[in-house]
């Protein structure tokens, strides 16, 4: 590097670090983060911005393109977190930027385009897990302008995701908090991956009478046993603990798909097959005891299902 | 009420007839109280012999006047009335001289001499009953889109007046006549009432000669007729107004009774029932005769326009691709084909073609055009013989509009399952008590009755249509005549784990394509395989489509041996699926050789997509090309495919709808 790109490369960094304490974010205020975090991500965010301008041009390309594209949207919302999969951990930095320290036109956005727009750079922040990430979604979490559910699921995931105690810790109290919050952060609490997680889930699932709310809560302990998640994650110092998450699953599953009927029974089925526990068919076999005709009939057309589904294959 | 022994003995057949047919019979009332008339009329039974030659010469003038010269306008066969007489049930408690004829036994004529036309006539089943149509197309081209609104254009079309617009529109009315009857009394009159809640939803045309000049006359609900109209017989057409839109309203079928009456006494009765045809929607065993798109001048959709056109010329389809003259790019969404009919001359099913606007309410606090807007195409294509329905409820939950879009209605094709047959097949649809679509177009659909509803749960995937997810293709190797076409992900992965393992990791999908912000979309077969994330969502939405494919099989008795599978990942955005991979499933079948999916964009390995390899090997057994199309930049990209970006007419089925028992 010649000395005056160097002179002006460290100037900009000094620059954007006096202003980081005052940078305010499309979701959180620089302010909203330990000093000693702040610094390390601006320092962070000014290296990357040098070295890899590319992610953070696509998200500003996104970011402007968000209004058009959410007026010829198709479906719920816009897809965002695919545009940064193929940069994967250097899309963070760009990020990061955007949540903390730079709004950009987040604030010229519809509020459906906004909400398409960061659950989708922030489930990035869970894809790629990287600890600096980190103190940026316990500050998300208990940010009072992540409150759309759909926001505070994916902070939730996201959060989940990095699967640090500190994370646990966080996601469980703010998962007991009662509010309107609240049922955003069970919805993304499976993500965790933890018997804490479903515990939890299991006794919200408990409680809830609502159908669409009783899938979601579904679909986060599904997410909690997801054999596709431990395949990956495997390593030999965990299978125990995979065994013992997907087995919890499993059981508060099994009691979901009996206290449900119509869909939420189906999303249960579904999330069975999904967490596909060994000793599944003997909790099926024992949930037939005592069960109504409607729901033995239930019960055994799932265990022929989970014997030989049409789609789903074993493997280890 | 005086009923002899032999009438009731009658009446109790007839009865037992019913129940064992299981047919719809909403006069069984009426037919009783026919037993009064009888009693009072069967002594002018005897002197009704000269009816026969009086009618066939007045039928005979009516049917050659100059509105329907050379036409089957009239559809009254030439021959004497004296049907009744050789009347399996009705001439035994109905006096032969009052007599209403309809098209009860579906030949597309009045047959004024054939018995089957009177058989039964106050019943209507799978064997007999006359068809009628909702008159709601715009055979003068007289309804122009201009600036109307949403309203106004639902409301225009040819039964929204008292006229008959031309020899077109009296060929979508169905024939009714009132026989001849030369002898009737002079105190004799006539009454024409339709019964029930139909009489809302039909009107009755009253022909006449005026100044050498056929002309109709709407008539009013109950309607008298002269003598001299009695001693001549009077001609008469039918239109429905309206198609069926809650059953529980109006169920389609209608009854029309006519009473001949003097000044102390009733001459007789006579009762017909009718049903209006329902409207159906096309399945994948029917080609299509046009196809729809909507085409922009850039490059995205010139190579999909292209791809498109390319694959209608190596198909059967003979219309050139019709291009919507609208900028919303999903064709599919937001108009459904399908059609009504009814009987015509020679076995032939008349029809009108029927396009369905889509519910989506895209503007909700605009008093005149809530809806979206490209869904006007249905106005446009409005014409002779091509109605356009809407129907939509404003309040219906915005989160849920998505699945009012018609990527979220296809059609299973036709299959008989335990005994009981859908031989037009059955309508196929996302929706779950949770997440349903909106529920009066939901009750239109239902109220059909042809195409009962299959509901699977789209509520996982962030767009929730049917079409995402499977399709259904012809085929001659399974007795049912068609297979499922189902987006398999563990085969997708399989295939990208099996390069991995024969050292092609590195090998990448999406080469040169871009998401959008310009981002670079090219991934690994390594990144995707190691992602935990797409590894956990692969499971996810493998159990879904699993759940909607046992749906289908329990439904249907389909067999998993049966199955094409096509292979692609789902990626999670928000908390709901979407497809990685273009979602090959998402293609449109052309007719039964040609299937328009789109280009997978890779792996290429050993110079060949494994992709394209794959789907093509799985549907060669089947007798169909797969002609590959272009859509990443304005489908995929957006969230859509090849399917959601086009349309198509079918062709009418040779089966006949009236014929099914529903």
């Amino acid at each position: 590097m010649k000395s005056t790109n160097l002179i002006t490369a460290i100037a900009a960094a000094l620059c954007f670090l006096s202003s980081t304490a005052l940078a305010e974010g499309a979701l959180l205020k620089a302010g909203d983060l330990p000093e000693s975090d702040r610094d390390v991500l601006a320092s962070w965010i000014s290296d990357a911005k040098q070295a890899d301008p590319e992610p953070f041009r696509v998200l500003k390309r996104l970011e402007s393109q968000m209004p058009a594209l959410n007026a010829q949207k198709r479906g719920r919302f816009v897809p965002v977190t695919r545009s940064f999969r193929h940069y994967q951990h250097r899309a963070l930095p760009a990020i990061v930027e955007r949540l903390v320290f730079n709004g950009g036109e987040i604030s010229t956005l519809s509020e459906d385009a906004k909400t398409a727009f960061l659950t989708g750079i922030v489930q990035v922040l869970g894809e790629f897990v990287d600890v600096r990430v980190e103190p940026v979604l316990h500050a998300l979490l208990d940010a009072p302008s992540v409150s759309e559910f759909h926001l505070v699921y994916v902070v939730s995931g996201a959060l989940g995701w990095h699967r640090t105690a500190a994370a646990e810790r966080h996601l469980l109290s703010a998962a007991a908090e009662p509010g309107e919050r609240q049922f955003g952060v069970l919805a993304g609490l499976g993500q965790l991956h933890t018997t804490s997680a479903v515990e939890r889930l299991a006794v919200a699932l408990r409680d809830e009478t609502d159908a669409q709310r009783r899938k979601w809560l579904i679909r986060s302990v599904r997410d909690a046993g997801n054999r596709g998640f431990w395949r990956i994650a495997r390593t030999s110092s965990d299978a125990a603990e995979e065994w013992s998450v997907r087995l919890a699953a499993m059981q508060v599953l099994v009691d979901g798909f009996i206290t449900s009927t119509d869909d939420v029974q189906a999303a249960a089925a579904n999330a069975i097959m999904v967490v596909d526990h060994p000793d599944t068919l003997a909790a099926l076999l024992k949930a037939q005891y005592n069960a109504s005709p409607a729901l033995k009939r239930a019960l055994v057309a799932l265990q022929e299902r989970f014997a030989n589904p049409p789609l789903m294959r074993r493997r280890k | 009420m005086r009923i002899t022994t032999t009438q009731w003995w009658r009446a109790v057949s007839v009865l037992a007839f019913l129940l064992i047919l299981g047919c719809h019979s909403p006069t069984l009332t009426s037919s009783l109280e026919f037993s009064d008339a009888t009693d009072a009329t069967d002594a002018a039974d005897a002197s009704d012999g000269s009816d026969g030659a009086d009618t066939t010469s007045e039928a005979d003038a009516a049917d050659g006047a100059s509105i329907t010269d050379g036409a089957d306008a009239l559809d009254v066969a030439d021959g004497a009335d004296q049907a009744d007489a050789a009347d399996g049930v009705d001439a035994t408690i109905t006096n032969a001289s009052v007599d209403l004829i309809v098209d009860n036994n579906r030949n597309g004529v009045l047959d004024l001499d054939d018995p089957s036309e009177d058989a039964y006539e106050n019943v209507w089943n799978k064997a007999n009953g006359a068809v009628f149509l909702a008159n709601i197309d715009d055979d003068q081209d007289t309804c122009t889109e201009g600036n109307k609104s949403d309203y106004e254009l639902a409301e225009c079309h040819d039964a929204a007046d008292d006229e008959v617009n031309g020899l077109e529109d009296l060929l979508d009315m169905a024939p009714m006549r009132i026989r001849a009857w030369p002898g009737a009394p002079d105190d004799a009159t006539a009454t024409l009432v339709v019964e029930g809640t139909g009489a809302n939803y039909v009107r009755i045309f009253l022909q006449e000669y005026q100044n050498n000049d056929l002309t109709y006359e709407a008539l009013p609900q109950k309607h008298s007729i002269s003598v001299e109209q009695i001693r001549e017989g009077v001609n008469l057409r039918i239109e429905a107004k309206d198609i069926v839109r809650d059953a529980d309203i109006w169920d389609g079928y209608i009854t029309v009774r006519l009473e001949v009456r003097g000044q102390s006494e009733s001459y007789g009765t006579d009762s017909v029932v009718l049903r209006v045809s329902p409207v159906m929607t096309y399945h994948h065993l029917l080609d299509t005769e046009v196809a729809y798109a909507v085409a922009f001048n850039f490059a995205s959709s010139l190579a999909f326009i292209g791809d498109l056109t390319a694959a209608l010329n190596a198909s059967s389809v003979n219309a050139p691709l019709y291009q919507v003259g609208y900028g919303d790019q999903w064709a599919q969404d937001y108009f459904e084909t399908g059609y009504m009919s009814m009987p015509g001359p020679k076995g032939a099913q008349h029809a009108i073609r029927v396009n369905f606007r889509s519910a989506n309410v895209d503007n909700p606090n605009n008093p005149n055009n809530p809806l979206r807007n490209a869904g006007r195409v249905v106005f446009d294509l409005r014409g002779p013989d091509s109605a356009a329905v809407q129907q939509f409820d404003l309040t219906h939950p915005g989160q849920m509009d998505s699945l009012d879009s018609f990527g979220n209605t296809e059609t299973i094709p036709p299959y008989s399952f335990k005994g009981i047959d859908y031989p037009l097949g059955r309508s196929y649809r996302g929706s779950v008590p949770s997440f349903y679509p909106d529920e009066s177009f939901a009750t239109m659909m239902e109220s059909q009755l042809q195409q009962p509803p299959v509901y699977v749960d789209t509520s996982w995937l962030i767009v929730g249509h049917v079409d995402e997810t499977a399709t259904f293709f012809p085929t001659e190797q399974f007795e049912r005549g068609w297979t499922v076409g189902l987006n398999d992900p563990q085969l997708a992965w399989e295939m990208l784990e099996e390069q991995q393992q024969a050292g092609n990791g590195s090998a990448r999908l999406f080469v040169g394509k871009e998401w959008s912000g310009g981002a670079n979309a090219e991934i690994s077969i390594n990144a995707i395989v190691n992602s935990q994330q797409l590894s956990a969502e692969l499971e996810s939405s493998t159990a879904e489509v699993e759940g909607q494919y046992l749906v289908i099989k329990q439904a249907t008795g389909f067999v998993d041996d049966d199955l094409v599978h096509i292979p692609y990942l789902h990626e999670k955005q928000s908390g709901y699926s979407v497809a990685l991979q273009p979602g090959t499933a998402n293609g449109i079948l052309l007719d039964s050789q040609n299937f328009a999916p789109p280009e997978p964009h890779g792996p290429t390995i050993g110079g060949a997509d494994i992709f394209k390899v794959q789907l093509e090997e799985e549907l060669a057994p089947h007798g169909i090309s797969v002609r590959w199309t272009e859509d990443w930049d304005l489908y995929h990209r957006l969230l859509g495919e090849v399917h959601c970006g086009t349309n198509a007419t079918r062709q009418i089925p040779d089966y006949k709808w009236w014929e099914s028992g529903r």
